[in-house]
């Protein structure tokens, strides 16, 4: 069965790249414009492997909506990667302490984007 | 319930993470608490993790407290056997219950 | 593929840049409203992101700093004024310029880039905090910026990169390392993954299953791992979790572990080093009979996983060892190891030929017999510990290379160095020695040899220069060569500066060899510019000596506008060497057989005839001679018949008068004291069998010496 994961972003170009890396690899995606909308399709009770979201978005910033899906029993222990760029050192504790599982530096490659996916979600 | 002195086995499937930790831990419990003789078939499960792994320690600790019996039975999957190798919890490459049983780190 | 992404980037940014404009102007009117500052920083946050994803990476780095500035704005460093939304405004429109280019985007656009970040940054620097200097980058790799909690190595030596190496890796996750969704076994299988790997699971702090709870996590890993990779990819593999984790990871340094009977390090060593174990409690617990493991187990000082994972990484170590002999049979030891073992064997030598010289008295069969074999086996002996100490050339050669690269640029030349025969090998005492000598020599060469590429280029060469450095064996010397392409010597200008110096007599004529040894004499430089690196003349001159003393010559080969050749002629090994034991009065002298042509003898009569002439006849040559009695300020009287030592030094010949010539004399040479540093003539002292200190002859300097000596006198006598 392959692995479903749900990309948060609301660049739509961003969203839209990682999903056709991930793709590539074989992953199942989901996406969402930002937090509010992810916690939607949290909610409509899909099997998620991995969740990757931006920090700064409009309604529900990341940070938020990893500690309200951390709340949700299924996305208890889902992992949960950050995207956030080297600028942004303190964000990385932050999603840390809201529960996220681990970060990917933007901007990023392909191969190390799939390389720190199959460390958390293989 | 069924008598003490009986020998129970626990068909395990899917992937045993830990989501499936808790109910692992009640399963094994009640299991343990009926019957003398509990064993785990680990032939149709699709992965194990360490917090489940966890639980199958923290069961063959307590039979033996208890002076019951825990074991594995069923061959264990390719996937699981390779985990947990390069994990360190098995030395060499067990194909049957017993070997795994007998190999896995201080079980 | 990602193409089709790029226009969508494209849209993207065109919308949150008009937005942006927006913002901005809204910014200007209401400079304290936090959302539009948080607005404004989001979209230049997206911009940035999207931007160095697709490739956009001149947009990427400009975004970066206009990032940074807003940064400041939310966190209220930096407070929001018309100037700075000026810049702002003029750096969005930068950014929507920078959208029409591809990669890579022209000088003159990035240049206009950085005119406005400079301006930006300015005034950062002026009205912000200290905002530049906690402006990017650092803060990233590891949450609330600690470095792993990771020990650093003790004191064992920095690793080689590219070369493996063994790490004790322990790894002890928190209890609620499961709730960040970190799934721990991939981190053990990632250390795994990285090289040649054991991982040991403690599994004994888990519970019995109805008090464990199993959302925690009990277990820890001990891990023994050989790998090329280093240090910072074991750190990497727990990025994530050095909030969630004590990690320790430390180098084993598996040359100290091994010891010679056991084959690997002891248990007991593991466990006192891992500080499972006092020193003490294990001194106690060794000196019972049972096994180690066994007695610490009982006594509850350790628990049975800790053994075992000590024993693991016995095992482990055991395994890297025993493929490491497979692979490299070389182990290193320490120098001063080995200048104790040539310490030792010279005293074997000294003691052998004391025992030669007395069995040769005592006419035993038995005896010389045994004394021969003896004798062979230490000559076996000698010739191996000498050769332990042959290192290739080569390993100084890079050093070289650096001065070259760095001089040429100072001096505005061009210039490469071609090192042929680095596998060359010498003692590694001379390697060390011709280190400063070889240096003086190629900056001659770059400094006075080398012309400015221009004038290359005029005399019809190419602008490179080329300086050749090469090493070959002769016999019991290596040659070393250093030669240049450059403008060679000028006879006349070395032949005015030598008369001018006093070095000369006006009328003198000299062999151009002769007048090209010149430039070696103190306080010699026909620079006409003083120069910082040569132009002192000091250089030349210091070669000479250092050569000497390490009983070895130079020879000067040139051809005008075509380049210059500098020979050196080394002895291999400076520890020992064959002598000539010579005496005059009670004092002892060695002068290397290498240098010697033959003895002959001359009654006190024929020398005093002879008188200040100082001068004799051997086999048809006339050789100049000294006395070293007169040399050395010896006392007593000079016996009726001496003894003459011809030695050759610089292709010509010389002669030593001494007492008595003792005989051959295998020579341990002890580097002199302070004391003997300055007097001329010595380069050595070796101890002889019965303990008497013999001096050895510096050849090549008294030769000199002698040499020029006859040159004055022929000339005062012309």
């Amino acid at each position: 069965m392959p692995k479903k994961i749900l990309i948060v972003d609301d660049s739509a170009a961003i969203r839209q790249s990682i999903s056709f890396i991930l793709q590539q690899e074989g992953y199942e995606t989901l996406e969402a414009t930002d937090g509010l909308e992810a916690l939607k399709v949290l909610e409509s009770g899909p099997t998620l492997d991995l969740i990757i979201t931006d920090v700064n978005m409009p309604n529900l910033d990341g940070i938020g909506f990893i500690k309200k899906a951390r709340e949700l029993t299924p996305f208890k222990f889902t992992p949960i990667l950050v995207l956030t760029t080297e600028s942004q050192g303190s964000k990385m504790n932050e999603g840390k302490e809201a529960g996220a599982t681990g970060w990917i530096v933007k901007p990023f490659n392909a191969d190390k984007l799939l390389g720190i996916v199959k460390k958390v979600a293989e | 319930m069924e008598q003490n002195s009986s020998r129970r086995t626990l068909k395990l499937a899917g992937a045993l993470n830990i989501e499936r930790a808790s109910s692992l831990k009640a399963e094994l419990a009640a299991a343990l608490s009926a019957s003398s003789e509990v064993f785990a078939d680990l032939s149709a499960i699709e992965d194990l993790d360490l917090a489940c792994l966890q639980v199958f320690y923290a069961a063959h600790k307590q039979a033996l407290a208890r002076g019951k019996i825990f074991h594995f039975t069923g061959s264990v999957p390719g996937r699981v056997v390779r985990r947990l190798s390069a994990s360190g919890f098995l030395r060499g490459s067990p194909d049957t219950a017993e070997d795994f049983e007998a190999s896995l780190a201080d079980f | 593929m990602i193409d089709k992404f790029k226009s969508a980037f494209k849209e993207e940014a065109f919308e949150l840049l008009s937005n942006l404009e927006d913002i901005f102007l809204e910014l200007e009117s209401h400079p304290l409203d936090l959302e539009l500052i948080n607005a404004a920083f989001r979209a230049i946050h997206t911009v940035k992101g999207s931007s160095g994803m697709f490739g956009y990476d001149t947009i990427s780095a400009f975004t970066h700093e206009v990032e940074t500035a807003l940064d400041h704005c939310r966190d209220g460093t930096l407070s929001v004024t018309t100037e700075l939304i000026g810049l702002t405004l003029k750096a969005r429109d930068h950014i929507r310029r920078l959208l029409d280019f591809e990669e890579p985007v022209p000088g003159e656009i990035i240049a206009e880039g950085e005119a406005l970040l400079a301006r930006l940054l300015a005034y950062i620097a002026k009205a912000g905090p200290e905002a530049m200097a906690s402006a990017p980058a650092a803060t990233a790799a590891t949450p609330n910026g600690k470095e792993a909690s990771a020990k650093k190595a003790g004191n064992a030596p920095a690793p080689v990169p590219g070369e493996s190496e063994t790490y004790r890796v322990r790894f002890r996750p928190k209890s609620g390392i499961f709730r960040d969704g970190t799934k721990v076994l991939n981190l053990l299988e990632e250390i795994s993954g990285l090289g040649q790997a054991e991982n040991y699971p403690d599994t004994s702090m888990i519970p019995e299953l109805d008090s464990l709870d199993p959302e925690s996590c009990y277990c820890t890993w001990d891990s023994v791992l050989t790998t090329t990779g280093g240090e910072n990819e074991i750190h990497d593999v727990f990025i994530f979790v050095a909030d969630q984790a004590e990690i320790g990871i430390e180098r084993i340094d598996i040359a100290s572990r091994i010891n010679p009977g056991a084959g690997t390090k002891r248990l007991g060593e593991i466990l006192v080093e891992r500080g499972a174990v006092s020193g003490e409690a294990l001194r106690e617990a060794l000196s019972s009979q049972k096994r180690l493991g066994e007695v610490l187990v009982e006594k509850h000082i350790v628990s049975k996983p800790q053994i075992e994972s000590a024993l693991m990484e016995q095992e482990h170590l055991k395994k890297v060892h025993e493929r490491g002999e497979g692979v490299a049979a070389t182990i290193r030891v320490a120098s001063d190891k080995l200048d104790a073992l040539v310490d030792l064997v010279g005293e074997l030598v000294t003691l052998q030929a004391r025992l030669q010289q007395t069995a040769l008295g005592l006419k035993d069969a038995a005896i010389s017999s045994i004394t021969e074999q003896f004798e062979r086996l230490i000559s076996q002996l000698r010739d191996n510990t000498m050769s332990i100490r042959m290192l290739p050339i080569g390993s100084t050669f890079n050093k070289f290379r650096r001065v070259v690269r760095d001089l040429s640029s100072e001096l505005g030349k061009e210039a490469e160095l071609v090192a042929e025969g680095a596998d060359t090998e010498l003692d590694k005492t001379v390697i060390e020695r011709l280190g400063d000598p070889l240096v003086h020599i190629i900056r001659n060469s770059l400094d006075h040899g080398i012309e400015l590429p221009e004038a290359r280029e005029k005399a019809g060469k190419s602008r490179m220069g080329t300086i050749k450095l090469a090493a070959k064996h002769s016999g019991a010397s290596v040659l070393i060569q250093v030669s240049d392409d450059g403008r060679g010597l000028d006879r006349d200008a070395i032949r005015n500066k030598a008369i001018e110096r006093g070095l000369l007599q006006p009328g003198q004529e000299l062999q151009d060899k002769e007048l090209y040894n010149l430039i070696f004499e103190p306080n010699f430089s026909t620079a006409k510019v003083i120069t910082t690196v040569s132009g002192r003349g000091v250089g030349m001159d210091v070669v000479k000596r250092e050569i000497d003393l390490l009983g070895g010559s130079v020879q000067l080969d040139t051809a005008r506008g075509k380049g210059m050749t500098v020979t050196l002629k080394i002895p291999l090994t400076l520890a020992i060497i064959d002598g000539l034991l010579v005496r005059i009065d009670r004092e002892f002298f060695v002068i290397p057989l290498s240098s010697v042509d033959g003895c002959i003898e001359m009654t006190k009569t024929e020398l005093s005839t002879r008188g200040e002439r100082r001068i004799i006849e051997y086999r048809g040559e006339l050789v100049p001679y000294v006395s070293l009695r007169k040399h050395f300020d010896s006392s007593g009287e000079e016996p009726g018949i001496e003894q003459i030592v011809i030695a050759t030094a610089h292709d010509a010949r010389v002669g030593f008068v001494v007492d008595q010539v003792v005989g051959d004399y295998q020579t341990v040479i002890k580097p002199l004291g302070r004391m003997f540093r300055d007097v001329e003539g010595i380069s050595g002292a070796t101890i002889l069998g019965d303990g008497t200190v013999a001096l050895v002859l510096d050849v090549n300097r008294l030769a000199s010496m002698v040499q020029r000596e006859a040159g004055r006198k022929l000339a005062a006598g012309a």
